[in-house]
């Protein structure tokens, strides 16, 4: 069964990118939201597996999703521009640093 | 200021001296009289001894109204001095605050004299004073620390402060000076420039990983061949919008301006054949990038397969705000005519994707697209609201 994945990224073309290498990895993309708001809709009303989460959506910072996310012990990436050590609320989850080869995002144990 | 002196010889014989000498200040309010000069008036015997001893109080009396006057210009200096200038016994009781303390601190200089400096300390910043007041003990001047000060409101202040021992007229430390220079705007700019940094590196790494999207997409879509020219006309449009946006302070891009600024692959002659009309808003950064990398897929599309592939083929760009009760939006329409006839395209490649998909994330609108055989036509209808600047 694909396993449903929402991409959290404002930057469209960096959202289509990893869309297309996540549905090459056979992952089924319920949808992408490019702010906050439509983001915590998405993930209260769709049943998703795991979520690509971009740090920073629209200049304002993505801890809200991330805490929503936790509460729901649904597994997410963070993908930033900033220092991981920039940004305490990633604590341990995993995280890519931008520029990033997508490829990466299929090697996770949650995607395969 | 000259005068006569009667003197008597221990003879008791009575001379006459004319003296002369003037008033001198021995403090705010003490005056004494100073004889400079003295000439005997009738011959007799030489007081010799007199004379050396007035010139001795003659000189003693300069030195102390020298004194004086420097110990007045050294207090209008640390009266009138921007940085607070506290002093203080071993024990760090307060000895002397000055106006500017006073300003800094927001305590008069009754509220602290006497009483232990530690008020004015941040708790993690006592140890590091107890520690640079012991150096001062040993005789030694700390230079321009940055520390903190809590003011009398409990708000904190970023200081620098140079801390130097006081010795007395016999060489003993008998207390501890203590100059504190506001650097509260030095902090800031730091801080503003290190949050700009911060910036800087946050935009340029989505910015490579934007072009990394381009050339991943570019690179699926078309041959070796036409990869490179196609990578970086893309890369040149994208350069050429975020220059628009690094003049305006990364704050608005005229929509004209833009639309103009996204052809650069296309000849004067070509460009002859391209009208922009209509109204000129502003885009905010997000809505100008996503915009301006359509405007620039379908100037290639029109220059490959549409009006502008032939002699004599035309584009009109029409932008428009549209207010209309509760309705506020902008629509930007890209219309052909005059170019071959127009045909669906068998394959959706990257382009495609740019001027759909892309473009309506980008502004959360809505695109159509009209293959119409007599010109192609593609509108974008976006909320002016996110998008646009006022």
């Amino acid at each position: 069964m694909k396993k449903r994945v929402l991409i959290v990224e404002d930057e469209p073309l960096i959202a289509l990118d990893v869309e297309t290498t996540l549905q090459a990895a056979g992952s089924n993309v319920i949808g992408i939201a490019g702010d906050i708001n439509a983001a915590m809709k998405l993930i209260e009303s769709e049943c998703i597996d795991f979520v690509i989460l971009d740090a920073e959506l629209r200049g304002r910072s993505a801890e809200p999703v991330a805490k929503l996310l936790r509460q729901r012990e649904i597994p997410f990436i963070v993908v930033t521009g900033y220092g991981s050590n920039q940004l305490e609320w990633i604590g341990d989850a995993p995280h890519i640093q931008k520029p990033f080869d997508s490829q990466k995002i299929a090697h996770f144990d949650f995607v395969k | 200021m000259p005068g006569k002196l009667r003197l008597s010889d221990k003879n008791g014989e009575s001379i006459i001296w004319s003296a002369s000498g003037g008033r001198i200040a021995l403090g705010s309010d003490r005056l004494g009289f100073v004889i400079l000069r003295l000439r005997k008036q009738s011959p007799s015997l030489v007081f010799g001894e007199l004379n050396k001893k007035i010139g001795q109080l003659n000189a003693e009396l300069r030195s102390r109204a020298e004194l004086a006057r420097s110990a007045a210009h050294l207090a209008a200096v640390v009266k009138s001095s921007a940085d607070a200038i506290i002093t203080k016994d071993l024990d760090g009781r307060v000895t002397s605050w000055n106006s500017a303390a006073e300003r800094m601190f927001g305590y008069a200089s009754h509220e602290v004299i006497g009483q232990p400096i530690s008020k004015l300390l941040p708790p993690d910043r006592v140890e590091e004073e107890a520690s640079l007041i012991e150096n001062a003990r040993f005789g030694q001047q700390i230079q321009s620390v940055d520390t903190a000060r809590i003011r009398k409101d409990g708000t904190a202040i970023d200081v620098s402060v140079t801390i130097s021992p006081i010795f007395d007229s016999s060489g003993e430390i008998v207390g501890v000076s203590s100059i504190a220079h506001d650097i509260t705007q030095r902090k800031q700019s730091e801080e503003h420039t290190r949050l700009l940094m911060r910036e800087v590196n946050h935009r340029s790494k989505n910015l490579l990983a934007v072009v990394q999207s381009i050339a991943r997409q570019t690179a699926g879509d078309t041959g070796p061949e036409e990869f490179t020219r196609s990578f970086l006309d893309r890369l040149q449009a994208l350069s050429a919008c975020q220059d628009l946006l690094i003049e305006s302070d990364w704050k608005a891009v005229n929509i004209h301006d833009l639309v103009v600024s996204q052809m650069s692959h296309l000849t004067d002659k070509i460009l002859q054949r391209v009208f922009v009309e209509g109204d000129r808003f502003k885009l905010n950064a997000s809505a100008a990038q996503g915009i301006g990398m359509a405007v620039h897929e379908l100037a290639t599309n029109a220059l490959k397969y549409g009006a502008l592939s032939n002699a004599t083929g035309k584009v009109h760009i029409i932008c428009t705000r549209v207010k209309c009760g509760k309705t506020n939006d902008i629509k930007i329409v890209w219309k052909e005519q005059g170019g071959p006839p127009v045909k669906q395209p068998a394959k959706t490649g990257f382009g495609r994707t740019v001027i759909e998909r892309m473009v309506t994330m980008a502004v959360n609108g809505l695109v159509d697209l009209d293959y119409n055989i007599d010109g192609f036509k593609w509108q974008l209808v976006a909320p002016a609201d996110g998008t646009v600047v006022e």
